[in-house]
């Protein structure tokens, strides 16, 4: 491993727990400064919660999306190849597996199926198409590893 | 791609990763790029030649390796 691959990993871990401790601190004081005002809180969470977490979202986007380009840069060409590839190839596989799922639940019969379990207690459409998400990126996820994993196998 | 990595690496005595080190490579890569499963970019072959101070066409080589 080199020493700028080294650099941008410490950084990230670094980075993402500072975002973390800094949550949990913004989290407690909003809920310390609500502590007697159920309904103030309320209304914060119905209005200014969704901006947050989206701006937050956002925040975490980026930064994997720097890290993801960082990494990319710095390593070296035989290891870019492999990434593409296992992309490539098990991005494509994990994507036909699902969809076989987006297929069969464009079938009419499949208005009446309904998830055998609750994704943290929910069991609402959003909740549903995250499922769906979810399950794609998991797919698409576990292609890749096999396929960098055969990638470097085939080549050690 | 044939090419003769190994033989001038062995030559020098120089460690995997020792030529990785030079080439700004993984040791890995090189050893990928001596057992002929992957070839190199053009700018990378370049280097290789830099490094052991050879013509690009007397390391590498369009045959298949027999071996």
């Amino acid at each position: 491993m080199t020493r700028t691959v080294k650099r941008i990993l410490i950084g990230s871990a670094c980075v993402s727990v500072v975002g973390v401790l800094l949550s949990y601190v913004a989290g407690y004081a909003v809920g310390h400064f609500f502590s007697d005002d159920p309904e103030g809180m309320a209304r914060f969470e119905a209005t200014v919660g969704p901006v947050v977490l989206g701006v937050g979202g956002l925040a975490i986007m980026g930064g994997a999306l720097w890290t993801a380009v960082a990494w990319m840069r710095s390593i070296d060409e035989a290891a870019r190849e492999a990434h593409k590839s296992a992309w490539f190839w098990g991005g494509l596989a994990g994507m036909s597996l699902g969809g076989v799922a987006i297929i069969l639940s464009l079938l009419p019969q499949a208005s009446s199926w309904r998830l055998p379990f609750t994704f943290f207690g929910r069991d609402d459409p959003a909740i549903h198409a995250a499922i769906g998400a979810y399950a794609m990126l998991l797919l698409m996820v576990l292609g890749y590893s096999v396929a960098w994993v055969w990638w470097w196998w085939k080549r050690r | 791609m044939n090419n003769r990595l190994k033989v001038l690496r062995a030559e020098r005595d120089w460690s995997q990763a020792h030529l990785a080190e030079l080439l700004g490579v993984s040791r890995q890569t090189v050893n990928a790029l001596e057992t002929g499963r992957y070839d190199p970019s053009l700018p990378l072959a370049f280097k290789i030649a830099r490094v052991f101070e050879q013509p690009i066409e007397s390391i590498f080589s369009e045959e298949e390796s027999n071996g």
